[in-house]
């Protein structure tokens, strides 16, 4: 099988920083960590026990996630602490959907041929490890037991050495990872599950009262996922969504947002002022904050700049929910005890109480609503590429301004197509 | 009347930050930003105004931070002072006048003084806040009859309580019941804002949690949490470790002193959590304590805050520090709640909601608190230099609590 490979190789990583200083694609240079490889095919794993439980797929749709971007532009910290949960070299892509070719003897839920979208997360369960605390209650993203055997860390497939990614011809899922697209959802509908999953996890952990003003701050996938989320299934909440860039109002707008504002900094906060009639605190060279405020922020980005400005918007005693993955840096954040802001992090999804549908993996409650027409995201993949394409595909998720882009994926179905046409 | 005071004034500002890397000495000199001086006596705001003798009033953190100038140019607190202002803002003393519509108070009643300006002694009616008693998130610090400031000791109109006199809205005193002495009651300040960030997020029964840093406010929070929570297990962080027997006695059952790698390294063990070790950069615990109580708030204390908590875990952010960067991944990954808190107003305690110095005097009155040990050094008002070089360099000094005798 075919996958593109990251290596954590010292040579390769200060070639690609050299390479990647004078653009965007050196990054990608052959000699760098990022590179389509000709690989064996996994085989499912675990003792005799539970192989039986694991599923061999063919990705069809794989989405392009913020968090691989900066993996592969180098965009994180040395003492970024997540390293200690990850394996080398890995296959990337966590957000797929997939075909189903075959399965072990003991798997129940899904059959050859099925489509299913594809949960990447690697914890108790999928490990035949008995159930920590957490993965009990559902919270499969803060399972105690990523470095757990049978094979080696990792936190989702995409990160681990022994479970390839989605940015390849075949995977190996453990049967709870897998999850039935219903008919009438579409693959590409389907590779969404996990990004709007991390979305609507978010908005669960701080949920928006009937008659709030809430800001979505970043409109990339993860922004404008959930701005679709509150704007469908909280429909008495004002949504607000800011950006630095105007080609993504018509995004925002499509998803559902009721404003949106372009700007940063103190620009930013007078013009959410005059749209939530506020008094603008200003203040000799420091960034102003807002008198009153939103109620809620959910932070898309997460980075120094936005936490900044979020903590002025939000009125005293609000919530900043911090979703967005950005590489950490000083900013100023008097106001979060100064104001006695709560910054809630929140990390991916799991199994759930949902307000429709009740309890179900956030997977299972996406893909239900979609079946329902109550949602579809679809409109924000703007570029899709087959795996070969994977240094164009990566450079237009980078330098989404100057291609446009939105959501970035890899569509295997067109590459097969092609491949069996005339 | 004799008074000292904080200039933001350009000459005095480049001598400090100038001879400053000399010697600190150089921002207590009587050059720097604050000086020992004669200024006018207090004028009352209204009649509802009572004059007020200080008998003690403490050295807060931020009074030292504020002398040697150790603020961000883009902390956005700086419109919310004005200036030059008489320090002070923890202070007990005598009433010595009252105004002709002060109705609760007479003269040489003894009073603990709540410091904030907010709606109701600016004459304002109240803003949302104010009414639900969140006074400092009121709306109106900028507003109202006199200058700008959030409390007392940073405002030019209403001094502070390093002075001889004050002039305060009725409202912002406390009657000290009877039993309980001046030296008790000054710390009603600190001990308000320790009540404040625990009642943020009060420990659950059984609990584990770590008050980090050992200066009045971490010892009053170890205590209070001992004393109001009992059952909870209390880990306290501090450098110092001449502190340890004071902490134990005052409810804490350990006292980590190291940091760093260190640090983590304790503490997973005593919470037997099992450790992460990345290749760069700090280890982290996968599980850990359920609660801290961050009474530095510093980068430092965050970074290793968030690698010690278990998931879902809530870290009440009471200290102010300067901002400056930290790795805060965990916070994202183990989805911590950081809560940040902000001084005290009206506090809900058991069954009883009143303002949280009148919890606290209630507290001393009832003899349930003891504070001995705390209050390390005094100080007449023209030796301000000794006074804030003692809390400046608490190593060497040995300070906790440092006071002015006015």
């Amino acid at each position: 099988m075919r996958g593109v490979v990251f290596e954590m190789s010292f040579p390769r990583l200060a070639a690609a920083r050299v390479a990647g200083f004078f653009s965007t694609s050196g990054f990608l240079a052959p000699f760098g960590p990022v590179r389509l490889r000709e690989l064996p095919d996994p085989t499912p794993h675990g003792d005799a026990k539970n192989r039986g439980e694991w599923v061999v797929v063919e990705p069809t749709v794989t989405g392009v996630c913020g968090s691989d971007v900066k993996e592969i532009f180098l965009d994180a910290d040395l003492d970024n602490p997540l390293r200690a949960l990850i394996s080398f070299p890995h296959v990337l892509g966590h957000e797929v959907a997939a075909r189903v070719k075959e399965v072990g003897p003991a798997v129940r839920r899904v059959r050859p041929g099925d489509r299913v979208a594809v949960s990447p997360w690697l914890p108790c369960e999928v490990r035949g490890h008995p159930k920590c605390g957490y993965c009990e209650s559902g919270d499969l993203s803060l399972c105690d037991n990523f470095t757990a055997g049978p094979f080696a860390d990792g936190i989702h497939a995409g990160n681990c050495r022994d479970v390839p990614g989605g940015y390849s011809d075949r995977m190996i899922a453990h049967e709870s990872m897998c999850f039935p697209i219903p008919e009438g959802v579409t693959d590409e509908q389907a590779a969404l599950s996990d990004p709007f999953s991390v979305a609507m996890h978010a908005i669960r952990k701080a949920p928006p009262k009937p008659g709030e003003t809430v800001l979505v701050y970043g409109c990339g996938p993860l922004g404008l996922l959930t701005i679709h989320a509150l704007a469908r299934l909280f429909p008495d909440v004002r949504v607000v969504a800011i950006d630095l860039h105007p080609y993504l109002e018509k995004f925002a707008k499509d998803m559902g947002a009721h404003e949106y504002v372009c700007g940063s900094g103190a620009e930013l906060v007078e013009k959410i002022a005059e749209l939530t009639s506020a008094r603008v605190r200003r203040i000799a060279y420091a960034l102003p904050w807002v008198i009153g405020g939103v109620d809620r922020v959910y932070d898309t980005v997460g980075i120094a700049e936005t936490l900044e400005t979020a903590v002025r918007l939000v009125k005293p005693l609000g919530t900043v929910l911090l979703v967005g993955v950005g590489t950490p840096r000083r900013y100023e954040w008097t106001p979060i005890f100064f104001r006695e802001v709560t910054v809630i992090g929140s990390n991916a999804y799991g199994i759930e109480d949902f307000a429709e549908g009740g309890r179900m993996h956030g997977f299972e409650h996406y893909l239900s609503l979609c079946a329902a027409g109550r949602l579809d995201p679809t409109r924000m993949i703007t570029h899709r590429y087959p795996l070969d394409g994977y240094r164009e595909a990566f450079v237009a998720a980078r330098d989404k301004r100057r291609h446009g882009a939105v959501k970035v994926v890899f569509d295997f179905d067109a590459e097969r197509r092609k491949n069996s046409g005339p | 009347m004799k008074a000292l005071t904080f200039r933001i004034e350009l000459p005095r500002l480049v001598f400090s930050k100038i001879a400053g890397i000399l010697s600190p000495r150089a921002y207590v000199s009587g050059f720097g930003a604050v000086s020992y001086e004669s200024v006018e006596e207090p004028k009352p705001h209204g009649k509802d105004w009572v004059m007020v003798k200080p008998t003690l009033a403490g050295v807060c953190g931020s009074d030292v931070m504020q002398v040697f100038l150790e603020a961000a140019a883009d902390n956005p607190l700086s419109a919310v002072v004005s200036a030059p202002h008489v320090m002070g803002h923890e202070v007990v003393g005598t009433v010595v006048d009252v105004g002709a519509e002060v109705k609760r108070f007479r003269k040489d009643d003894r009073v603990a003084v709540s410091p904030w300006l907010s709606c109701s002694v600016r004459g304002l009616a109240p803003c949302a806040s104010c009414e639900r008693g969140d006074y400092p998130l009121c709306e109106h610090f900028f507003d109202g009859t006199f200058e700008r400031g959030m409390h007392l000791g940073n405002c030019r109109d209403v001094g502070g309580g390093f002075a001889e006199t004050m002039c305060l809205h009725e409202s912002m005193l406390f009657p000290i019941p009877e039993g309980v002495s001046f030296d008790d009651a000054v710390l009603a300040d600190p001990f308000a804002v320790a009540l404040h960030a625990v009642l943020r997020a009060p420990p659950e029964k059984g609990e584990t949690v770590i008050v980090w840093g050992c200066g009045s406010l971490g010892l009053m929070t170890i205590h209070l949490l001992s004393v109001l929570f009992p059952g909870t297990t209390i880990l306290a962080v501090d450098h110092k470790r001449r502190m340890q027997p004071l902490v134990e006695r005052l409810g804490a059952t350990k006292l980590f002193t190291s940091r760093g790698k260190e640090l983590v390294a304790e503490i997973g063990e005593h919470v037997k959590a099992p450790m992460r070790k990345p290749f760069f950069g700090l280890p982290w615990l996968q599980t850990g304590v359920d609660k801290i109580y961050d009474t530095v708030g510093a980068p430092s204390t965050l970074e290793i805050g968030v690698r010690v908590v278990r998931p879902r875990a809530t870290i009440v952010m009471v200290g102010v520090a300067q901002p400056r960067r930290f790795e805060w991944t965990p916070l994202y990954f183990k989805e911590i709640s950081l809560l940040g808190s902000n001084a005290y107003g009206m506090e809900t305690l058991g069954e009883k909601r009143a303002h949280a110095m009148e919890h606290y005097l209630d507290l001393l009155a009832d003899k349930k608190l003891d504070w001995s040990d705390v209050v390390t050094h005094r100080y007449p008002l023209e030796k301000f230099g000794d006074a804030f070089m003692a809390v400046y360099d608490k190593r060497r000094s040995g300070a906790i609590k440092v006071l002015f005798q006015p």
